[in-house]
Parts: C-alpha cells; structure tokens; sequence
C-alpha cells in the first residue's frame, strides 16, 4: 500500500478517534451530578430568575443535540468556546496550563525514562540475580505508590530547603533570564521527581521484560558464540531491539504529557493542565472540560500515530509489514 | 481597562503576554533540555523581591476572577476589596460601620435615603479624582442589572432605588423602604470608576462579567494591582494615592497553595509571611509543631458552622417519619456535639444550637441551646413514637428502615468525621447512617433532586459562611425564597417570613434584635436544621509581623480591610 494511503487512512482513522471523543465527552460532562448554574445561582437572593438568566447565557436552556452541534460548529472555526468561571476565552486560560505544565511533564518524563530504562536494562542484564529482584520490586512499589502520597513526603523532606509550591517565587523582582530559569529549576525539581518517581516503574519493567526477551533471541546467542564481549553484546545487540517497545511507551506518555499531572499540579501548586482540569471539574465549567480534555485527546491521538511513524522507521520488519499489506 | 502596552493575546488585558509566553516556553524547552546546567545554577536563583514591607499571605482558595461582578471564590473577594474604596467599612472585633471614602453620612429620618459626604483627597490610579458622581453610577449600574449581570452583587444593593450625585462630593442613595441593615451592605460595595466601567455596563451590561484585569487596571483602594496571574498570585502594590491611615506595607501578596499541608510547609520555610484562614480540623493537630517553629497561631470564635439538614418538604417521598419534629429531636439527641468540637476541632470551636452565631454578638441568644447528647432519652422518644427495632437493630417507620444515605459534602473538613459520630450515636438509637460523599455541585443537585423538587434527599451534611456579620446573611437562608439556593431544608414557614422581612426593615436596635431571637427559637424549635459546632477562626503568622489581628472572618477578609490596615513588619 502506497505511504500516502497508509498515511491517509491512518489521520481519517485518529480523526474519527477524536469526532467520538469529543462527542462523549460533550454528553458525559452533562450527565455528570451537578449543573453550573445550580453553583454559581447558590449566593444570597440568588432568585429563579438569576438561575434562568445564567441557563440562557451559558446555552443551556437549548436542547442536548442544539448545544451539541453548537459546540462542534464552535469547533470546526478554531473556538473552544469561553469559560463560565472566568468568562476568558478556553484557548488562552489552556494556553497558560499548558505552557506551564510542559516544563513539568517534561522534566518528569525525562527522569522516569532515564531511571526506567537504566533500571530496566540492569534487570534484564542480571536475570535472576538480587539486582534483578530488587529493581522489580522497587519499581513495583513505586509504581503503586499514590502520587500525591509520595509528593507530600518529598514535599515534608524538602521544605525549607526547595520551594513547596509554585512555578517561580513570584516575589523575585525584574529576574534576569538566567535567575528566572534558576528559580523554575528550584521549584521544579520536587514536582518533576515526583512525577519521575511515580512513572519510571512501567519503563522498568517493560524494559526488563523486552530485554529478557532479546537476549534469549538467536542472533545474540549467535553473537555471543562469536566470542564478543558480554557488554558489547549487550549495547550493540540487544539494547537496540529491546529499547522499541518503550517507544511506544515513550509516546503514549509524551501525548500525555499535555494532560498534566493532576494530584502532583495540586500539591506542588502547580498551575498547570492537571489543575485547571481539576478546578474545572470541580466548577462544572463545561467549556473548560471540554477544551481541556479535547487538547488531551489530540495530544494522545497524535503522539500515538507518532510513536507508530517512529517504531516504523526504527525497525525495518515493521516497516516491510505495513508495506506488504 | 488595561494599560498595558505589551503585545498582549486577543483578550483586552489577557493575563499572559505572547511575548513572556514565549518566553516561558523556550525556558521549559531549556530546562528539559539543560537539567545538569540548571541545578547547577539553583544556587544562584537571585535574590526574592520580598522586603520588610513585603507581605506575602497565603491561600486555599483560589482567585477566580478579580472581576467583582464574576467572583464567587472569597479570596478574589478579599483582593478586589483591597483594589476599591468603599463609602464605609466595618472596624473592630464587633464590626462597627465606619466612614471610609466617606467622610461622613448622614441618615433620614423615615430611614430611606443616606446622604454621604466624600473624602476630597481620593484618586483613581490613573490620576482621575474619585468623586460621588463614580459612586452613584456603581450603585445605579448594581441595581440596574441586578437580576442580570450584577446579580452577584444585588444582595448589596437590596432595596436601593437609585443613587444621584448633586456634585462631586455628595451622594445620595435612595430606598424604597428602610433596611436595618443598609449600612453594613454598603460596606460590602466597591466603588468602581465611572470612567471604565460605562463601556462595559452598557445595554444589557454583559461587558460587566467580560472585563479582565492586569497591572494596568484603574484601582482607587489602599492597594493597586500589580500582577495577577490565575492559580498563582495576586501581587498588589500601596496606592500612593490612598485616601486612608499611611501604612507600612508597600507590597502584598496573595499565593495561592493547592493543599493547606503545603501552604503550613510553605510558612514554615519563610515562603509566606501569614496564611489567611485554617481549617482546625486539617492543622489543628499540629500547632504545636508550628509553636515550636517559632509561628504563631491565633484564634477567634468564627463564622464558619457545620450542619445537619433535614428534609422538611411534605411533599417528600420517602422516610416521611423525618417530617416529625420529635423524630429529628431526638436525632439530634442522638449527636454528641461536644465530642465533634474536641475530636473533630481539637477544641478549637463550639457546640451550636441556634442559626445565629455567637460571632455575630448581641444578634446572638444565649437561651438557645443544643439538645444535650442524651441517649436514653432519645430512644425514649422514638419508642414512644411507634418507631420498633427490627431484628437487627435498626427501627422501622411504617414499612422502611430508619437507614438513611446521608450526603455528604466532600469539602467540609472534618466531615468524614462528623459523620462518624453522628453514626456512632444513631446506631445506638436503632437508627443506621449510609454515608454518600458528594462535591458541591453534585451535592446542590442531590439535595434539591429530582430537578429542583426535594423530594429524595432526606438527610445532608455541609457548612457555610456567611457574607457578612449581619444576623440577615443566615436567616436569609431559610426563607421560602431562598429555597433553590441556601435553604437545604426546604423549610418554609410564613411566620418565619414575615419575621425576616420586619427585623430586616426595623431601624430600632432592640426591636430589631427581639425580632431576631423569635426568629432564632422559632428555627430552633422546628428542627429542620440541627446546628452542630461553631469552627473558630484560626490563622497562622511567622515572626515577621505585629499587629496580627483576629477575627471571626480570619485576619484578611473581605469584610474588614482594618486588620491589613494596622498590620506592622518586623
């Protein structure tokens, strides 16, 4: 099949992914307990008429479907709509969160990867011996450890000594660049390791178990029987064709990335995607919901397809797969 | 409204420069990208920009707008009252209206028109004098879209018929009829200027709500806005220009913390100065370790109070045995209040009986009393009512159980464990808890469900907080009016009615406040509502300031601006 074709079928496919997401998120977020207007109408004398006038200003007093094709008309000029809380556009109270939120992501992800891997690559390097036991022990248990549990301890450990919450110390007067980015890094440092902490288990263990795998494969046997050096094995033969499967990992997690972290963004203060995502849930700010999980959406769906163009290009056999079909 | 001559995004005062947004975002790339050289540079991270006469407070809550007539959270409430005069403000322990913007006022005799005289000296940030003419056209724009745009705002201008300016230093505020409490709901209204806002409040004056706010937007109040960025602060600086006592502090800021355990860390390390208001059921086990730390804690009979509602519609569908009130007074006998204030408030708060709080002064009557936790005497009454245990314990009213799901409100702190002890002492009655958490939208929903009829909810537990330290910001709760908003009872009585719109409208003190204990007794009496405990205010300080001052609205409020007023750093 011609690239193009695949290339085609694959974005209509990814669209299709996201119509229907769009879609149940719309009507989940409706169906949800709890209205908008009920909150926002519960002040003193807030009347019946207040409860209708806010119903009529938010679109909510039309039909489901009205406000359903209303909102993809929206969709289909580039408009997420305006947030009922703050009364700003989506797009820039997102835009904020997600400039925020990928320093953090960023950072996290890079420490769960480097650990995971490394680990990963020792434990399946050493199968069966402690090394082996203790990494996949580590790694489990981290794995299960609630996020926000193991922020708060580092939080207690490290307080006085790194920020215990926000972006930057707000404080700081005219920072040069260079002091600014000093002060992100200080106050990235607990939410990023948090992150880290929590998510190099899956690398962990995935890695391990793919290089468990290869290094049973023939060509490394074959490899080996060479006489070439048990570490040269490793790095030239093994690690290259182990590491493919935490692509995909890699960019499932990438796309996530957008979706922020939503008990870390909390207890560090965070003032990323994760707390916006929450606080909206929270106001049942539908706009915001709705943009903020169709961003995410876009995010997985897209860093998916990306992960998948990556394994092809990384290994041939794939690629010849797709070609023959 | 803004001044701002950054390239800012589409929105008029957008909070984010696309500039500094780029900014920020080539600093994340760098700070994936450079983490060695970035920790190497943590320690040079420059000096902060907080000096002695920086106050740095922290919140829980968040800033949702600082716009007043979008602003729900009270933290926004609190910031913008700092950005604004007021014609009057509320002083002291007791919340005695004072003269603010004004200098004096002066009362009609059949009590429907104040006639205020302003302070000469007050200007707009932007150099514009403040005169009355900007008072009467935010009074007139409040009452004008009050069922609209301004509705948040209208419980402040209830009863106003309209505001004139016959010159600058004049103004004039008309009622239809008198209210008791008018001057104590002007303090809650901030002045905005004529000159900004006339755009935005014409036709239906749905510019109001759209109206964004920066380090350019026009303030007249003790401060100025100096930086606002959502979720994070609300930097504000002293306006040279006030028209009030000169203070000590040149910069204030309100951060705002995620998890109230992170914000305790936070003043610990000297990243805040204060922390604004403390639930005891979340830190009240650990003010020691904060003493030892050398932060102090203070405390004051507050106004937040915790609550069981009952149900009372007639038209209800199930349990209708709660309809009773013996049923709910012996329920209520069944609660052992004394143990929530010392498990729950480590002491840091007080049994509750009436719907007005002690806080609120001489409104409040001592004669009303909580049941006393009295077991035997409420099982007393339900036997006596017919109500049989079953084989397992639990009574049965005609051909249901006495188990009920009570909601619970996710936000109330402590309210697991309120629960708890409501539980443990109703089991002992025969009577079984089912305890259903819900957050507060999902809350308001299934307290008034099926759409708005109350017909399935038969038990919920929450808290509120007043607006104001006026005895009408709860009684007001439980009009027939209020049901759809405030009242969880769907309790309606005409007496009670009447009684509210008389003491609301009563300019004699003491008539006044007998009309508000009849009112008290009369609630009480009906049990539709079972007060629980009175929580404290409680805030915590480091070091660094004097003149800390407590009240029962915690020491930076939207109610008093007094207490950041006398504040001193060290």
């Amino acid at each position: 099949m011609a690239p193009l074709r695949v290339i085609g079928r694959r974005l209509a496919g990814a669209g299709v992914l996201i119509w229907l997401a769009v879609t149940f998120d719309f009507f989940l977020f409706r169906l949800a307990p709890g209205n908008p207007v009920d909150q926002m109408s519960r002040i003193p004398q807030g009347s019946r008429q207040l409860q209708d006038q806010l119903t009529r200003e938010f679109g909510l007093d039309q039909p489901m479907v009205v406000q359903y094709v209303r909102y993809l008309e929206q969709l289909s000029q580039g408009n997420l709509g305006v947030s009922f809380v703050n009364r700003q556009p989506v797009t820039d109270n997102l835009i904020d969160a997600i400039v925020n939120t990928l320093p953090l992501v960023g950072l996290g992800l890079l420490i769960a990867i480097v650990l995971g891997i490394g680990l990963g690559i020792l434990a399946g390097a050493y199968r069966g011996r402690p090394i082996d036991h203790g990494a996949v022990t580590l790694a489990t248990f981290m794995y299960s450890l609630p996020p926000q549990w193991i922020g708060m301890v580092l939080l207690f450990l490290f307080a006085g000594t790194l920020p215990t919450g926000g972006m930057v110390d707000q404080f700081l007067i005219d920072p040069t660049p260079t002091q600014y980015l000093a002060d992100l890094g200080r106050h990235l440092l607990l939410p990023a390791l948090t992150l880290g902490l929590v998510m190099f288990g899956q690398y962990t263990l995935i890695m391990r178990s793919s290089m468990v795998e290869t290094l049973s494969d023939d060509y490394v046997l074959t490899a080996r029987a060479k006489g070439f050096r048990p570490r040269y094995v490793l790095r030239r033969h093994a690690l290259r064709n182990a590491l493919l499967p935490t692509v995909t990992l890699i960019g499932l997690s990438i796309g996530a990335m957008v979706g922020g972290a939503i008990l870390i963004e909390v207890v560090f203060s965070w003032p990323g995607v994760g707390r916006t995502i929450y606080d909206s849930i929270v106001a049942r700010d539908y706009p915001m919901m709705q943009g903020a999980f169709l961003v995410f959406t876009v995010s997985v769906v897209l860093f998916n397809l990306l992960a998948d163009a990556a394994y092809s290009l990384l290994d041939p056999r794939v690629r010849r797969a797709g070609a023959a079909r | 409204m803004s001044n701002n001559d950054d390239v800012s995004t589409e929105v008029p005062g957008a909070v984010l420069s696309r500039r500094s947004m780029l900014f920020r975002l080539g600093v994340g790339g760098a700070v994936v990208a450079g983490l060695p050289t970035l920790l190497a540079a943590c320690g040079d991270s420059g000096s902060s920009g907080s000096s002695s006469s920086t106050l740095r407070i922290g919140l829980t809550s968040e800033m949702d707008s600082l716009n007043p007539f979008v602003q729900q959270s009270a933290a926004a409430v609190i910031a913008t009252h700092m950005l604004y005069p007021t014609l009057l403000r509320l002083e002291g322990d007791d919340f005695t209206v004072e003269p603010d913007l004004a200098d004096d006022y002066e009362v009609s005799a059949d009590g429907t028109s104040i006639t205020f005289r302003l302070k000469t000296k007050a200007a707009w940030s932007d150099g514009k004098p403040v005169t009355a003419r900007d008072a009467a056209f935010t009074i007139n724009t409040l009452v004008q879209h009050s069922g609209s745009a301004a509705a948040l705002l209208a419980q402040y201008v209830v009863g106003i018929t309209g505001a004139e300016a016959p010159d600058d230093r004049t103004l004039v505020v008309r009622y239809s009829e008198p209210i008791a409490n008018a001057l104590g709901l002007l303090t809650r209204v901030v002045i905005l200027p004529e000159h900004v806002w006339t755009e935005p409040a014409s036709g239906d004056g749905a510019g109001l709500k759209t109206v964004a706010y920066d380090e350019g937007t026009v303030c007249g109040g003790q401060f100025v806005l100096t930086k606002y960025t959502p979720k994070e602060i609300v930097l504000l600086k002293a306006h040279a220009d006030w028209y009030g006592e000169k203070q000590s502090i040149s910069t204030l800021g309100f951060v705002t913390y995620g998890a109230p355990d992170a914000m305790i860390k936070a003043l610990e390390a000297s990243e805040i100065d204060a922390v604004a208001l403390l639930s005891p059921s979340t830190v009240g086990g650990s003010l020691e370790r904060l003493a030892d730390r050398g932060l102090r804690t203070q405390q004051a009979p507050g106004f937040v109070m915790n609550n069981l509602y009952f149900n009372v519609n007639p038209k209800k569908t199930q349990h209708r045995e709660l309809l009773d009130p013996q049923v709910r007074r012996a329920l209520s006998m069944g609660i052992d209040r004394a143990r929530i204030v010392e498990v729950v408030l480590f002491g840091m708060g007080e049994v509750a009986g009436s719907l007005v709080y002690p806080a609120m002064g001489a409104w409040h009557d001592d004669s009303v009393v909580p049941d006393a936790f009295d077991i035997a005497a409420a099982n007393e009454i339900l036997d006596g009512l017919g109500l049989a245990r079953g084989s397992d314990g639990v009574r049965t009213a005609g051909a249901e159980k006495m188990s009920y799901k009570v909601n619970l409100a996710s936000g109330l702190a402590g309210g697991d464990r309120i629960l708890q002890i409501i539980s443990d002492g109703w089991k002992q009655l025969g009577v079984e808890v089912k305890p259903n958490t819900l957050d507060a939208a999902a809350m308001i929903d299934a307290i008034s469900a099926p759409d708005g009829k109350y017909l399935t909810n038969d038990i919920a537990v929450w808290g509120f907080l007043p607006a104001s330290p006026d005895p009408s910001a709860v009684l007001d709760h439980f009009i027939t009016d209020s049901i759809g908003g405030f009242n969880n009872c769907h309790y309606s009585d005409p007496d009670f009615d009447r009684a509210y719109v008389e003491q609301n409208a009563t300019l004699d003190v003491d008539e006044r406040r007998s009309l508000v204990y009849d009112m008290q007794n009369r609630f009480f009496e009906a049990r539709a509502m079972l007060a629980l405990v009175y929580v404290n205010a409680l805030a915590a300080s480091g070091p660094k300031l004097t003149g800390y001052q407590m009240s029962g609205f915690g020491p930076f409020n939207a109610v008093s601006r007094d207490q950041v007023t006398q504040l001193r750093l060290a």
